[in-house]
């Protein structure tokens, strides 16, 4: 790489604490040397979003320069998406918290780290002796070191309560997927010969390695076929775009299953050796006819005898994608059971295991520290804070539970203290006022975190985190048909010398709270042991960052044992018909619906951007100024609805619900089914301490109201009735 | 003040180092593109936010643009996109037109800048027949408005590596490799995309020398709003 004076200039806005450090004074001279830099590449992980791809950063005069994908993870390939290339530039960010602050009365003051964790040491112990461990909770997208740590500092105070963002994302995948199938498989997508996707969206919810696998399948000539409301940019070279009604797909599901079952193309052979409960299933779909499912969902009988006649063709090297918030994963009020019905549908083709079907992956091995030094925590035996587990509020609730029903606990004054990291509920979850109201009657809330977020303007103590740069982390073990270990390593010293690295205020606070014991392994130490059966040293790894390795269980094709209880494919799940809810999947309609007769009502649904994770990004200028390049907050609406409102592209509109009244601009498309109004998700941050992001554009948590679902308590995220008009 | 790039083009070859130096030798001889193939974007700007890093060009200005033209009505939509930058012409026009030799054809056939070199005079912008070169002052701390367009990631490609767009790519859009082959291998995806788009090609032009970008269209040119036949501008 040549650099000449003006490109350096451009590329890197050098700190003046880089100038001090150089004996050269005269600039010209000090850049000329710095152009004759080799630049310097150091391997670590990505934190754009959570998949974590492995990277390679690029170091120039010691600034990060430019990052690439790192070849040697199942992740990224050797390939990086756009938010990769924005995330860096946080390190940078002039909005980065840079020391502890402690709230006094509507502001924040310094406070020194001592002062800091004593306080809260003290605060926490007060609260769990007059409430018990079941008053605290803790909160957040899970990252290797916050489960471990905070799994293990929760557990050793007997606090089960630990709440993640899937409520609002997969939480309905997990529980419905996780009750036929025992967890969730992925597509093996790169083989596959048929591919629905109801509601997945490859191209703008990115993982790098599916959105490379599902170009080489389409490349091969694969079929894919999008189900969703709106033309997504992964509908935009799909092979066919079939627009549903929202909420809906659960009536398309059970009508293919219907057509498989009635036509006898299902995988006779596979049902009768690796499932059980087939006949209920079966009575359920007969009652489900495509005719029936046509006024439901809009879709022609005939297209879906098609899809279904397409995909039997195809069987087993056909899938329907399980996704991760797609259309079910906390959408509607049938979501779990939608999950569940997609699951059977997979399993009707015969697909679980098979080549280009559903396969699961095992991670890789990786090290414990001798249990006499790393002793386990006991299970805590008080009941889970947020119901998730628990009879009589929501027993089928997965482990990530069910953090909106939490808030309105906190807000009765059930709930005392929180801790939460790396994540912003009062921004992620519908309904903002709900959460804070919540976060706001805790009587200590400490948030973890880089930035001063809508979350933390509550808190009671932000303790500031390094940037995902300048820390080493927990090394990570992320299963695949071949397993990738990665780390996060340290590329650069950290910018603030009064940031603190997650597991060291663990076990900061543990010490003050008398359960050291369970920390009196280093982080270090731990990432010596994960890689322990490798035969490979820390020191090297440092260097290396990433490495592919054999599955704890090689990968094959064919059917094993599921994680289910009867070791098969479940159609009927005991456990569900125990909780009181229907033991196979059947007909609900959604929670919510638009009066069709009223030309502004809306049901609002939204997604994802590539170039945009949840609300993270948008104060990341290089990635806002995508959405402001191409008007990526906008609203799209379907244009006989919008000429009925006199709408015409680009004007500003009001979007009013029960809960709000807000302006934006809109996008006037065919790519809209005309019930549905769609609104990006990325935006409407309110914490004016992000000043890239705040006051642009707006969320469309703002319109929800926070609910839970009955039976995996997600947040029902497109159960919302909106009015539209120009403003 | 003599930059770093006018030493190296003054120098020749020998300051690349030995392993430049014979990579730069090997593709002399090899005329080197880019395949885009508009069937495979997902759109994600993956490329766009690789290329600013890579060339310093601020989070407000980009070389890359990915405009998408919707097509027909609802339920039967197309949404097409682009890849609206520099396609980088066998015969260049802003090569030719360029007072000062700012512009110049680099030995992989790929067009570069020495944007320092830049003397705002926009012929370039007038005489390219897709509209691409800009005047503005796209480069952060430069208040000169210099033609602002790709300029094919030069240090990457002269020492055998692949411009950044490519190489992050997440959808396997775009590929680098010797032109013939792309181009053979565009033809063949072409043949297969014709079952559902008769009007599939892949887009060149003989009149311009043969674009060193080549795009996979899935539908004719003009609705991509790209020429049917670009001319070079008179100047």
């Amino acid at each position: 790489m040549e650099l000449t004076r003006r490109r350096l200039l451009s590329t890197a806005s050098f700190s003046a604490a880089v100038v001090g450090t150089t004996p050269l004074l005269d600039i010209d001279r000090w850049l000329a040397a710095l152009a004759d830099a080799p630049a310097e590449v150091r391997p670590s992980t990505c934190n754009g979003c959570s998949s974590h791809c492995g990277m390679l950063v690029h170091l120039k005069g010691g600034r990060v320069w430019k990052v690439t994908g790192h070849p040697e993870h199942g992740r990224s390939l050797g390939r990086l998406c756009a938010r990769a290339h924005g995330a860096v530039s946080w390190l940078y960010d002039p909005d980065r918290l840079a020391q502890p602050l402690k709230r006094d009365g509507t502001r924040f003051r310094p406070i020194s780290w001592d002062h800091a964790l004593d306080e809260i040491a003290e605060r926490l112990k007060a609260i769990l002796a007059r409430h018990g461990p079941g008053a605290l909770f803790w909160s957040h997208n899970p990252r290797a070191d916050g489960v471990l740590y905070g799994t293990r500092f929760m557990h050793a105070l007997g606090a089960p309560t630990i709440v993640t963002h899937n409520a609002a994302c997969n939480t309905a995948l997990t529980a419905g997927f996780g009750a036929v199938l025992g967890r969730v498989p992925e597509v093996d997508l790169a083989r596959t010969r048929y591919l629905l996707l109801i509601g997945r969206n490859y191209a703008e919810g990115v993982r790098t390695s599916s959105s490379i696998a599902m170009g080489q399948a389409l490349a091969a000539g694969a079929k894919v076929v999008v189900v969703d409301p709106r033309h997504s940019a992964t509908a935009a070279i799909a092979s066919e775009w079939i627009p549903i009604r929202p909420g809906t797909d659960l009536a398309l599901v059970l009508a293919l299953a219907h057509v498989l079952i009635t036509e006898a193309r299902y995988d006779a052979a596979f049902v009768r050796e690796h499932t059980t409960g087939f006949e209920e299933f079966r009575t359920v779909a007969l009652a489900h006819t495509p005719e029936w499912a046509a006024v439901e969902t809009g879709i022609s009988a005939a297209t879906i005898r098609r899809v279904a006649r397409d995909l039997a063709g195809a069987k087993p090297h056909c899938a329907v994608d399980p996704s991760w918030k797609g259309a079910f994963g906390a959408n509607y009020l049938n979501s779990t059971d939608t999950a569940r019905a997609v699951a059977c549908l997979n399993a009707l083709l015969g697909n679980i295991g098979a080549e280009g079907g559903l396969v699961f992956y095992s991670g890789p091995r990786l090290g414990s520290p001798p249990a006499a030094r790393w002793p386990a925590p006991p299970r805590p035996t008080v009941a889970r804070a947020d119901g998730a587990g628990v009879a009589g509020e929501f027993p089928l609730a997965p482990a990530q539970g069910v953090p909106q029903h939490l808030m309105r606990k906190a807000a009765q004054g059930k709930v005392k203290a929180g801790i939460v990291v790396h994540h912003n509920p009062i921004r992620n979850f519908p309904d903002p006022k709900h959460m804070e109201a919540g976060m706001g009657a805790l009587d200590l809330l400490v948030v973890i975190d880089t930035h001063l977020t809508e979350t933390a303007r509550l808190a009671h103590y932000i303790l500031p985190e390094p940037c995902f740069l300048e820390q080493e982390e927990l090394i990570e073990g992320i299963p695949g048909e071949r397993a990738t270990i990665a780390m996060r390593t340290q590329v650069v010293p950290p910018r603030f010398a009064y940031t603190k690295p997650l597991p060291e205020i663990i076990e900061g606070l543990a010490r003050r709270m008398g359960i050291e014991r369970y920390f009196a392994v280093s982080l270090e130490e731990l990432n010596r042991a994960r890689l322990a059966p490798h035969g490979v040293t820390l020191e090297q790894f440092r260097r290396r960052g990433s490495m592919l390795v054999d599955p704890s269980t090689p990968f094959r094709y064919g059917m094993r044992r599921l994680e289910t209880p009867s070791g098969k494919v479940e159609f009927a799940s005991e456990r569900f018909a125990r909780a009181g809810f229907n033991a196979v999947p059947t007909w609900v309609p959604p929670k919510v619906r638009p009066d069709l007769a009223d030309p502004k009502a809306f049901r609002l649904i939204h997604g994802k951007q590539a170039f945009h994770s949840h609300t993270a990004t948008a104060n990341i200028p290089v990635l806002l100024q995508i959405t402001k390049d191409y008007g990526g907050e906008r609203i799209w609406i379907h244009p006989r609805r919008a000429a009925r409102l006199g709408i015409s592209d680009g004007d500003l509109v009001r979007v009013t619900s029960p809960l709000a009244a807000q302006t934006v601009r809109a996008r006037v498309t065919h790519r809209i089914h005309p019930e549905a109004a769609y609104l990006p998700a990325g935006y409407g941050r309110t914490s004016p301490y992000m000043r890239t992001g705040f006051g642009f554009g707006i969320s469309p948590n703002d319109h929800t109201v926070a609910d839970a679902e009955p039976i995996s308590g997600h947040a029902m995220m497109h159960e919302v009735i909106v009015w539209i008009e120009k403003a | 003040m003599i930059s770093r790039r006018d030493l190296l083009r003054a120098a020749g070859p020998a300051s690349l180092g030995l392993v430049g130096m014979r990579a730069a030798r090997a593709q002399a001889r090899q005329r080197m593109a880019i395949l885009f193939d508009s069937s495979l974007c997902l759109g994600c700007q993956a490329c766009r936010v690789a290329c600013q890093a890579q060339n310093g060009t601020g989070p407000a200005a980009t070389f890359l643009r990915l405009p998408t033209n919707e097509r027909g009505t609802y339920p039967r939509v197309q949404a097409l996109t682009r890849r609206a930058a520099c396609l980088h012409c066998g015969d260049a026009a802003c090569v030719a037109v360029c007072p000062v030799g700012a512009t110049y054809k680099g030995p992989t056939g790929l067009t570069h800048v020495n944007v320092e070199q830049c003397i705002e005079c926009g012929l370039c912008a007038k005489a390219c027949p897709f509209g691409v070169p800009v005047l503005r002052a796209g480069y952060p701390r430069d208040r000169m408005r210099r033609a602002f367009r790709c300029v094919g990631c030069e240090s990457l490609v002269n020492a055998g590596g692949v411009p950044a767009c490519v190489s992050t790519c997440i959808g396997g859009a775009l590929r680098y490799g010797p032109r013939d082959q792309l181009l053979r291998e565009g033809q063949t995806r072409v043949a297969a995309l014709r079952a559902r788009h008769p009007g599939a090609s892949v887009y060149d032009a003989p009149e311009l020398g043969g674009l060193n970008v080549l795009m996979i269209l899935r539908e004719q040119p003009t609705t991509y709003r790209l020429p049917a036949r670009p001319q070079p501008a008179r100047v």
